[in-house]
């Protein structure tokens, strides 16, 4: 399947509680209506192209914000590792500086950052405390609005993500999932019975470029899809349209043709989310490198363009904006 | 509240047209060319002061000199009426314009003699903010300034401050870093007008009216001389207001003897024709409807210049007259989108001069004129119709700062309409502003108001919204951000220094909260019952020196009852009291009581210490992010946002405890303008981390600025927790990213946002949907963002006018992106 063996397990942190990199209110984006949507930390794939690239590691990570910084200096004795420092920027402004090879995530450093410019991301929360999260926004959500789970990939966290939706379908909390597809069956199978739509990820139909681009081949994201499929669960499908990797028109419509060709009457057809280079910052805050900065945001008539084609092989096609 | 509303579909009974089409058709609507025109030249026009109104005023108050106060009033208005120069300006199609300027100004000589002189000998003449001056050339200086001196003695602002002189012994101006009453005293009296029976029956049915209610007085036993002169008093500025209307059509007439332009030719003689008509009797179409309106709002103006002319529910006012003008096939959309924007073209282009120790406060040239659209009709059925859809777009296809639309939400408002009105407000920074019907209803009921007032309620400006007979003045502002700074120094100012306040002794000898927390409290009463005091001596003066006959003459009650609103007295009269500053007051005890009596991170006076450096020193930093860093109102942290309920509470209820001599008690409400801003020029250091003399938090439920870090709907779950139902009327801001909006999906789930927001209690939003980028570059390039509208609190403005740090409080709010 080419995925490690790891990774196809179950869940990584016990059944009760899961690593959570954000909780967004007012998502309008991932899904229906005015969403929350919790953020799940650990991901199959290393996308190129990432915007959340703090989900990717299934472990906390200690986040550095510089613009919140103060220069204080506090979190320096705080460390145990000796892995922060203060340098001096050409300003003349001090500012933290971690050093990640010394750095091991323990977070000791995060309580003694007044300006809150340290964070970790990833603290563990319970079903409930995560099951209240979805709660609080509920007089918003209106008819369409409800939670939604991304990530990385909530599916790394099948029985949370279950335990979670199913006290919201209880609760008459509308439940969407976002994945990869590149999940266990057992995971998908597990959420199937308390999520109302999938939001399914399609990246590139070849599977070796899809593995150039990912880490990871195609090919148990297409068996996954079409399983569900199978099953007359709610879906759609969403493309990130990144220049360059997957916005030739041979594989915008291989795409098209794999879903048209889904035997399933649930299927809302195809998204396309253009790129957008908003997850620049969180790269600097972990002092990671973004691959990518010299990409361009696909203009707006490229996309339309696209948009019209997948239409007209009868796939229903919309644009995230 | 139980509110059985009917859905009232957007359709025109009898036009043939379906909701889709007519709404289509609508949208169809382009500005006009000449609207187009002059919008572009009036972003780049100076404020003109004019000495003609003045000059008319003065030789009136001269020749009517023994006369009872009530007539002299209205033979002061009926001059100027029948003797200011008409004005039809090239781009209206309603006649009618306070001068020949695009921004005229006519300086109130009669009521604000002392304003007046200090402005006049000022260098600079004060109409906004001091990035926007009036000019005026040296000879009509003298001729205002000679103008004055027939009314010294006579106007009211005298005679008040030489009242609160004698009572204080000082002058309560030294005291406006904690109160704050608008600048001028005088006859701030407010209240909807009754366009809608003048509209329907002309004002020779109200001379008529008057007329019987004077022979009804001398048949009478009555002995109240001052209901005679009350009678005798509209029917002189309403007889003049008609030659008013005269005058305007003979000039029509005389223009289009001139006019080349066949087109425009026609307009004219058609204007000529309304305003022989219209307002002495009722209006036959929705263009006489609009003329008798405008005639009305220019009366109103050029009795009391400073106040803001509101033109109640327009979309309810013209509504038959349009259908009938669409179904007869008088008026098309395209016609009735131009006079429309004609007429809110008038409205942008009033404006006052202000108080020259005032012009922080204000940051607008603008009067906050104020439309109100939808909501119910008198007998609570949803009354949305075309034409609030058709107002809402064309107000979008001028897209001014002013005048300011509400849109009144209530269950019924139909989807489309809100819809609507959101696109609208991004056109129009911030405007409308969405306002629910429900806890207006529910406090003017509690007050004994009848329903049918309460459902036809309209809002004053960027005051609150009131029941259609109800008479309002605001005392001022108390402010619960400067109580922190006094009792922190045991009622001594520090921006001031001077011991202005209550001695609540020493904090630093204070061991518990409750002991910080009563002091507030106590220091919040006794700046309560001082304003009250003033309010009371100046209430007891006013009505000796001003009477407004032709305002009195269109509120409700007032022809009934032979009274003048100046009096104040009338059965549905209210006094409010503006409590501000609530959630710096909560986030700053909060602050305290964390740091210094929970974690005990800080000494009190290593606090205080930090506030009177203003953060500088050695740890200065170092306390501002702990202060900073404590929980905060906005991010639905229950302790936080129910101490600022429990403020705003205690505040309404000290206010309450106040009554009137004609023992109402004093009301609370909570309006916007930018008091944030001035207030925040006068107090110090605060313990949330606000810095000295920066902006308090904007609005009134807005969160501190920054702050707030979870998105709109945490920052409405806190609002609605905080409730704050003590008080008529309070604002919420909210910056959103225009990214949140970019589609017709997203626009849907703002809609929604607003709507839920609403059905759970919220009472007002306005959204400024700009992103910073926008503003920073339009701080930049100015001269090519002239018409950048934005929101400031409970009023638009246009964003380069505003002062650099009033641009930078805008920014600062937080931007809710997605």
């Amino acid at each position: 399947m080419g995925l490690p063996e790891s990774l196809l397990a179950t869940d990584q942190t016990e059944a009760h509680t899961a690593r959570v990199s954000n909780v967004q209110f007012y998502n309008v984006h991932d899904g229906p209506g005015i969403r929350t949507v919790v953020f799940l930390k650990g991901c199959p794939l290393t996308c190129k192209w990432c915007s959340n690239p703090e989900t990717i590691s299934t472990q906390q990570e200690l986040g550095l914000n510089r613009s919140l910084c103060t220069g204080c200096g506090a979190c320096l004795d705080a460390c145990p590792q000796k892995a922060i420092s203060l340098i001096k920027k050409p300003c003349g402004r001090r500012e933290a500086s971690v050093d990640r090879g010394l750095c091991t995530d323990c977070g000791d450093c995060v309580a003694s950052c007044i300006p809150k410019a340290l964070t970790m991301y990833g603290d563990p929360m319970s079903v409930e405390q995560v099951f209240k999260e979805f709660q609080k926004d509920k007089m918003f959500f209106g008819p369409e609005g409800g939670a939604t789970f991304s990530g990385g990939e909530a599916l790394l966290h099948p029985d949370f993500v279950a335990e979670v939706f199913a006290l919201c379908k209880a609760d008459g909390i509308h439940t969407c999932l976002e994945t990869t597809g590149s999940v266990s069956r057992r995971a998908l199978e597990k959420v199937l019975p308390v999520t109302d739509l999938f939001l399914f990820d399609l990246k590139h139909m070849d599977s070796e470029i899809h593995r150039l681009w990912t880490g990871a081949p195609n090919t148990l994201i297409h068996d996954n899809a079409r399983w569900l499929a199978s099953q007359g669960v709610q879906i759609l499908f969403r493309v990130p349209l990144i220049p360059g990797f997957n916005d030739c028109p041979d594989n915008v419509q291989a795409m098209a043709a794999f879903v048209g060709g889904l035997d399933s009457e649930n299927i809302d057809g195809i998204e396309l989310l253009p790129y957008h280079a908003m997850g620049t910052g969180k790269y600097q805050s972990l002092d990671q490198d973004y691959l990518l900065c010299d990409l361009k945001v696909p203009e707006e008539a490229l996309v339309e363009a696209l948009r019209k084609e997948i239409s007209a092989l009868g796939v229903p096609c919309s644009i995230s904006r | 509240m139980n509110i059985a509303v009917k859905q009232n579909p957007l359709v025109i009974e009898g036009s043939g047209l379906d909701n889709e089409l007519l709404l289509k058709s609508i949208d169809n609507t382009v500005l006009d060319g000449s609207l187009d025109s002059w919008k572009k030249v009036q972003v780049d026009d100076t404020p003109v002061i004019r000495t003609e109104r003045a000059v008319l005023a003065a030789e009136s108050w001269k020749a009517s000199r023994g006369e009872d106060i009530q007539i002299r009033r209205a033979r002061l208005l009926a001059n100027i009426l029948e003797n200011l120069t008409p004005q039809i300006q090239p781009w209206q199609l309603l006649a009618g314009s306070e001068s020949q300027d695009i921004f005229g100004v006519h300086p109130d000589v009669d009521l604000c003699t002392t304003i007046t002189t200090d402005a006049m000998t000022s260098e600079f003449l004060p109409i906004g903010s001091p990035e926007v001056a009036g000019i005026i050339s040296e000879e009509e200086r003298q001729i205002l300034l000679q103008c004055v001196e027939v009314f010294r003695g006579d106007s009211v602002f005298e005679h008040v401050e030489s009242a609160w002189l004698a009572t204080f012994g000082t002058n309560p101006m030294n005291w406006v870093s904690t109160l704050h009453y608008m600048g001028k005293p005088g006859p701030y009296v407010r209240g909807p007008i009754q366009f809608e029976k003048i509209i329907k029956q002309g004002l020779r049915a109200l001379i008529d009216e008057a007329s019987a209610k004077i022979e009804e007085f001398k048949a009478s036993s009555e002995a109240d001389i001052d209901k005679l002169y009350f009678w005798e008093s509209v029917i002189i500025v309403n007889e003049a207001l008609i030659t008013y209307a005269h005058r305007h059509a003979d000039h029509a007439e005389a223009l289009a003897l001139t006019c080349d332009d066949e087109q425009r030719r026609e307009d004219l003689l058609a204007m000529a024709e309304v305003c022989r008509h219209v307002p002495e009797h009722p209006a036959r179409s929705m263009q006489e409807g609009m003329q008798t309106a405008m005639f009305m709002l220019l009366a109103v103006k050029l009795e009391t210049p400073h106040l803001p002319g509101d033109s109640g529910r327009m979309d309810q006012y013209l509504w038959d007259l349009y259908k009938a003008d669409i179904n007869e096939g008088r008026l098309d959309q395209q016609r009735a989108v131009n006079l429309f924007d004609s007429y809110l073209a008038f409205r942008g282009g009033v404006t006052s001069l202000n108080d020259p120790n005032f012009i922080d406060m204000q940051q607008t040239v603008t009067q906050l004129n104020l439309i109100t659209l939808g909501g119910v009709d008198r007998s609570g059925n949803g009354a949305d119709n075309a034409l609030t859809y058709l107002f809402l777009h064309a107000a979008g296809l001028l897209a001014l700062p002013e005048p300011h639309l509400t849109l009144r939400w209530h269950r019924q408002t139909p989807r489309n309409i809100m819809r609507k009105g959101h696109e609208t407000s991004v056109l129009v920074g911030g405007n409308p502003q969405f306002v629910n019907d429900e806890p207006v209803l529910e406090y003017w009921a509690a007050r004994g108001v009848p329903q049918e007032n309460i459902n036809d309620q309209s809002g004053i400006g960027c005051l609150p919204p009131l029941a259609s007979n109800v008479g309002y003045i605001q005392l001022g502002v108390v402010s619960q951000a400067k109580n922190l700074e006094l009792i922190l120094h045991n009622g001594h100012d520090q921006l001031f220094d001077a011991p202005i306040g209550l001695q609540t002794g020493d904090p630093r000898e204070f061991e518990t909260f409750e002991q910080l927390l009563e002091a507030h409290k106590k220091q919040h009463e006794f700046w309560i019952a001082r304003l009250t005091r003033m309010h009371r001596i100046s209430y007891s003066i006013e009505n000796k020196f001003v009477r407004t006959p032709f305002f009195s003459s269109v509120h409700e009650d007032c022809m009934e009852l032979g009274r003048d609103l100046a009096f104040r007295d009338l059965p549905h009269f209210y006094h409010f009291m503006n409590d501000r500053g609530c959630i710096d007051a909560a986030d700053s005890l909060i602050a305290i009581k964390r740091l210094v009596f929970e974690q005990k991170l800080l000494t009190m006076d290593e606090l205080i210490t930090a506030l009177d450096s203003d953060f500088e020193g050695k740890r200065g930093e170092e306390i501002r992010q702990l202060c900073l860093a404590q929980d905060k109102y906005g991010n639905d942290i229950d302790e936080v946002d129910t101490l600022a309920g429990a403020l705003g509470a205690f505040g309404g209820a000290a206010i309450r405890s106040h009554c009137m001599p004609d023992g109402k008690p004093i009301e609370t409400d909570r309006p916007g303008v930018s008091w944030h801003y001035f207030g925040g020029a006068v107090t110090a250091a605060l313990p949330n981390g606000r810095k000295a003399r920066e902006p308090l938090n904007d609005a009134t439920l807005s969160p501190m600025r920054g702050q707030d870090k979870d998105g709109p709907t945490t920052v409405f779950r806190s609002a609605i927790k905080a409730g704050f139902r003590e008080s008529l009327y309070n604002v919420l801001n909210q910056r959103i990213s225009p990214s949140a909006v970019k589609s017709a999906e997203t626009m849907d789930k703002l809609v929604g946002l607003t709507q839920a927001y609403m059905e759970n209690g919220g009472m007002h939003v306005q959204y400024n949907i700009v992103d910073t980028a926008t503003m920073r570059k339009a701080q930049e390039v100015p001269e090519e963002n002239k018409d950048l509208v934005v929101r400031i609190g409970g009023f638009s403005a246009y964003f380069v006018q505003l002062t650099r740090e009033m641009q930078d409080d805008v920014i600062m709010r937080n931007e809710q992106d997605v």
